[in-house]
């Protein structure tokens, strides 16, 4: 035969098979014989022998027989049937007849019991799963095993799997980031617990009718590598899904949390869009992708989604592990913080009254005291967080702690239309509480409140005259209803809550201790109390922030606030905790961290004024001036007797170039408060860069005077000796300023005045050395530096200008990533 | 897998690729040892959840072989095409010696040979099959090819048309025809 002989055979096999039979035979009649007989005898052939590949594996030994049918009991178990069957072995839901409750039990097949590996790895899981204790995961019950069967007894779950939840144009944008947030909230606790789940996935995500995830079956989880457990895809088997899989698991690497992140980006990805990051032909294709490809922008096919989410999503799916979200808890807070109702909050907005809530004044013993304050806290809270009002903090109102007041003199202080005050008897557990709140521009008493309650549920108490004031200011929105449910059930452990916001108001070291001890208790009579262990964040950041420099209480609020957040992702004082102390030179001001978890604060309480300040500042040392500027300004607006939020105006004018405004704006901080030391100190600055030194001098001798040992001052005086023409002296203070010891505020801005002594005195290596040392540490706006005019000598220096191009490129990238307004330069 | 020799196995690949032909002498035998490898941890039972098929021995073989961020989809055609002519050649020869020896026979350790012996198939059918695949392949080179990629890599039918450089339906129209010859061939032995 040839090939032009197989070419005929061809074409009249395709013909036949193409003709009905009983055409078949007239076109064969006309065919050469030859090629007839070969194509009758291709049509008769029915063998099977090509119908499969080559080879398989072993499936003759895996067939497998369930042990387990319907109505048999598995001990006390009673089996209904079969619910699913997964990688290792069968769920069914079973009657557990001793205590009547419905559980689900995945049995190990008989034919893998005797397999000794296998059986390893089944209790493996067993122990990882019952080291988690969480809403969101799928609890288990029971290790057991009857006639040889080894099997779990766990959470029966009525529910659907995401998968099957997931309609094809993604789900509404609430139910993704609902979904998501407890997803993340799991792999949270998981990964505290050191388990990595590693197939996160749709179908592996329960959701009961009540919209509450389950995640279920770390069937592949392992124990981290520590030398005693094997790491069981150590042999490089593919496990998991591949549509979901981390671009280090389609490698076969060692995967830790950041692959679960990545897992969970393409879970909310789908969810979002109903399609799949990744996709390909085949399982390899899929592969390829996850490792090379870049997803299709979220937004392309779902343009109403936030492009926070956007972002977001876009973060946990980038290849290199160590840029994607740092743990799946901040993945929850940033998923729960998008779904909190914009904030409205245009950054002027004169129409919004403001109100005071005063001290209430206690008749009672002493030792109930802390009602006065922290009633008066809590109620301060509650109208801050409607963002109706400007409520004065309860820092500016603490004068007033303890004392007979009139009220319409306080509001003339206050500078309030608004005023809330009253009276807490206490008698034994009796507690009533008598509030009035006032208008001041009538005289008006617009409400008399009364409400008695028992310090045994000081809870339901505080939380009935939260409601009461907030009726009277701003009708009760219905949707918020149910949003603050107590976040303890622990009288004893509230009342040390309330005690101790009652010390951490007063930014005082000894307050602060028996603060933070009162908490400590707090938090070990009711380890679940989320509030509780969101102050003792706040109070060990204060604390390690600005009373004393032990690094301890960082770390200490670290601890606290990876606690708050697994509790509660939006918790507030944990996240500003967070914002402090990851912007600070010992935690080498990360930027980004930082600004989400203020933003996101932010979210969940416009007016909450600690994260307002932080990230004003942030925002200034990274040359984001308008968006500092409204936070200062936001700032200025809730709190007007505040000096600090002058202090930011003033750099941001300095760096926009506006002396005399920065100035003014120091002049202003101090007409408040008169010591205020950071004002005396910055208040040289803008003088002497307005080129006005004879005005400077004596600012720069007070702040000398008030601070004989701050480096800040011997930066400035080594410009002045510049200035003076007196290099060598100049040099010799800039050194002694740039290595000198510790300064009141962030030593990144002593290096910058060094620098700018150090230029002028002809040392451009010296100074730019500095320039590099605050840009590595939290000082980085490129604005900052090309308007300073000390600097001025360095601006045609290429490795000036090369170090302006990487700030610029740093200050473009995080403005792209947090959405950032492209400023006029 | 040592990095090293994933990175080797990828630069292989890309030099067999750009027309070395040394580059493939060196690959067969680290493409052989994968597959080998991973037959034998499927007899050894590892892997009981599922049916393991040769595809995904040649998947597989693939991801731990090759640094998938460097390689693309020319690559990883060319190293489906080797895999699909050795697992040929392996299942082929194992079949010709099960044919000339006697069973009782034991070899020391699990090999690959021992790990394909899994496969239902007789010995004498496997052999009269590579015969007439030789055969096939003097008349219709392409469509002996597919054979080779269906059959013994166990591939789509989508990847192999992308392999072979056909759309689909040409693959299944050969596909059709070149089982119905073969089995005729066959038969007629």
């Amino acid at each position: 035969m040839d090939s032009k002989r197989f070419e005929q055979i061809e074409e009249l096999y395709h013909a036949a098979l193409a003709c009905e039979s009983n055409e078949r035979s007239a076109l064969l009649d006309h065919a050469d014989p030859e090629v007839r007989r070969e194509v009758e005898l291709m049509l008769a052939q029915e063998g099977s022998l090509l119908d499969r590949p080559a080879w398989q594996g072993t499936a003759s030994l895996l067939e497998t027989g369930s042990i387990v049918i319907s109505g048999k009991r598995l001990g006390p178990f009673e089996i209904e049937h079969l619910l699913g069957a997964g990688g290792m072995g069968e769920v069914f839901r079973a009657v557990d007849t001793r205590l009547g409750r419905t559980v689900a039990i995945k049995v190990l097949p008989r034919q893998l019991a005797g397999n000794p590996a296998l059986n390893r790895r089944f209790l493996r899981e067993a122990r990882a799963a019952s080291a988690l204790n969480h809403p969101n995961i799928v609890a288990l019950y029971d290790i057991s095993s009857h006639e040889g069967a080894d099997f779990l007894v766990m959470e029966y779950v009525a529910g659907k799997t995401l998968k099957d939840l997931i309609p094809p144009g993604g789900l509404p944008f609430d139910g993704v980031a609902g979904l998501g947030s407890q997803i993340a909230l799991a792999l949270g606790a998981a990964h505290a617990a050191g388990i990595v789940h590693r197939d996160i996935k749709p179908a592996n995500i329960l959701v009961t009718p009540q919209q509450q995830v389950k995640v279920v079956d770390f069937g592949i989880a392992t124990l981290p590598r520590d030398g005693t457990v094997s790491d069981l895809t150590s042999e490089g088997q593919i496990v998991g899904t591949v549509s979901y899989m981390s671009p280090e698991q389609t490698r076969g690497e060692h995967v830790d949390a950041g692959s679960d992140i990545f897992s969970l980006g393409c879970v909310l990805y789908e969810a979002a869009t109903g399609r799949l990051p990744f996709t390909g032909l085949s399982a390899l294709a899929v592969m390829h992708a996850i490792a090379t490809a870049d997803q299709p922008p979220l937004r392309s096919m779902r343009p109403d989604l936030p492009p926070e989410f956007d972002r977001l999503v876009a973060r946990c799916l980038l290849k290199d592990a160590a840029q994607r979200p740092q743990s799946a808890i901040e993945l929850a807070t940033e998923l729960k913080s998008l779904m909190l109702p914009a904030s409205v909050l245009p950054h002027v907005r004169p129409q919004r009254p403001s109100l005071a809530v005063i001290p209430f004044r206690l008749r009672g013993p002493e030792a109930d005291n802390y009602l006065s304050v922290s009633l008066a806290d809590a109620v301060i809270h509650r109208l801050s967080s409607s963002g109706k009002l400007i409520v004065r903090p309860i820092a500016s109102v603490l004068r007033y702690a303890g004392k007979e007041i009139d009220w319409a003199k306080a509001a003339l202080e206050l500078n309030v239309d608004l005023v809330v005050e009253g009276v807490v008897q206490t008698m034994g557990p009796k507690v009533r509480v008598l509030l009035q709140a006032h208008r001041a521009s009538d005289a008006h008493t617009l409400a008399s409140i009364k409400q008695d309650g028992d310090t045994s549920d000081l809870f339901g108490l505080q939380d009935r005259i939260c409601d009461a004031v907030s009726d009277v200011f701003v009708p009760r929105d219905k949707s918020l209803q149910d949003r603050r449910l107590p976040s303890t059930r622990h009288p004893g452990a509230y009342e040390l809550y309330l005690r101790a916001v009652d010390r951490q108001v007063h930014v005082d070291k000894y307050d602060m201790a028996s603060a933070i001890e009162m908490l400590t208790r707090a938090t070990e009579m009711d380890p679940g109390f989320a509030d509780a262990w969101g102050l003792l964040a706040q109070a060990y950041a204060q604390m390690g922030g600005h009373l004393d420099p032990d690094p301890k209480w960082f770390d200490l609020g670290e601890q606290a606030i990876a606690k708050t957040l697994e509790l509660d992702p939006v918790q507030c004082d944990a996240l500003c905790a967070r914002g402090i102390i990851l912007w600070s030179p010992s935690r080498r001001f990360q930027n980004r961290a930082a600004l989400r978890a203020l933003n996101a604060a932010l979210k969940i309480n416009p007016l909450r004024q600690t994260a307002r300040h932080q990230r004003s500042a942030v925002l200034w040392h990274l040359g984001f001036l308008d968006a500092a500027t409204e936070d200062a300004e936001e700032l200025q607006l809730a709190n007007p007797a505040l000096p600090l939020s002058f202090l930011h105006l003033s750099n941001i004018a300095t760096q926009r170039g506006d002396f005399q405004q920065a100035a003014d704006y120091i002049a202003r901080a101090l007409s408040l408060e008169p010591g205020q030391v950071l004002a005396h100190l910055s208040s040289p600055v803008p003088l002497l860069w307005a080129g006005r030194v004879a005005e400077a001098r004596p600012a720069l001798d007070k702040a000398r005077q008030i601070l004989p040992d701050e480096t800040f001052v011997t930066g400035l005086e080594a410009i002045f000796a510049a200035l003076d023409g007196n290099f060598v002296r100049a040099e010799a203070l800039a050194d002694v300023a740039a290595n000198g010891g510790k300064s009141l505020t962030h030593t990144h801005h002593t290096w910058h005045y060094c620098a700018g002594a150090y230029a002028l005195s002809g040392r451009p290596e010296k100074a730019l050395g500095e320039l590099r040392r605050c840009a590595d540490l939290g000082l980085q706006s490129y604005r900052l530096f090309e308007m300073d005019p000390n600097l001025r000598s360095l601006r045609t220096n290429p490795a000036f200008r090369e170090l302006m191009t990487s700030l610029r490129r740093e200050h473009d990238s995080i403005r792209n990533e947090f959405g950032l307004e492209a400023e006029a330069a | 897998m040592a990095e090293s020799s994933v990175s080797e196995t990828t630069q292989l690949l890309r030099a067999w690729a750009d027309g070395d032909e040394q580059a493939l002498e060196a690959l067969i035998p680290r493409v052989y040892r994968e597959l080998g490898r991973l037959a034998a941890r499927c007899l050894r039972n590892e892997r009981p959840e599922q049916t393991l098929q040769v595809s995904d021995l040649v998947h597989e073989a693939y991801v731990h072989l090759a640094d998938l961020s460097r390689l693309d989809w020319q690559h990883r055609n060319h190293f489906f095409a080797v895999s699909a002519t050795l697992m040929r050649r392996i299942l082929v020869d194992r079949a010709r010696k099960r044919m000339a020896v006697k069973r009782g026979e034991r070899a020391e350790g699990i090999d690959v040979e021992q790990a394909l012996d899994l496969s239902s198939r007789r010995p004498a059918e496997i052999v009269a099959l590579d015969d007439a695949l030789n055969e096939l392949a003097r008349l219709a080179p392409r469509k002996a090819r597919i054979v080779e990629l269906r059959f013994f890599a166990g591939l789509e039918v989508k990847e192999t048309a992308e392999i072979v450089g056909v759309s689909p339906d040409t693959v299944m129209r050969d596909w059709r025809l070149a089982k119905a010859w073969l089995l005729k061939e066959l038969s007629a032995a």
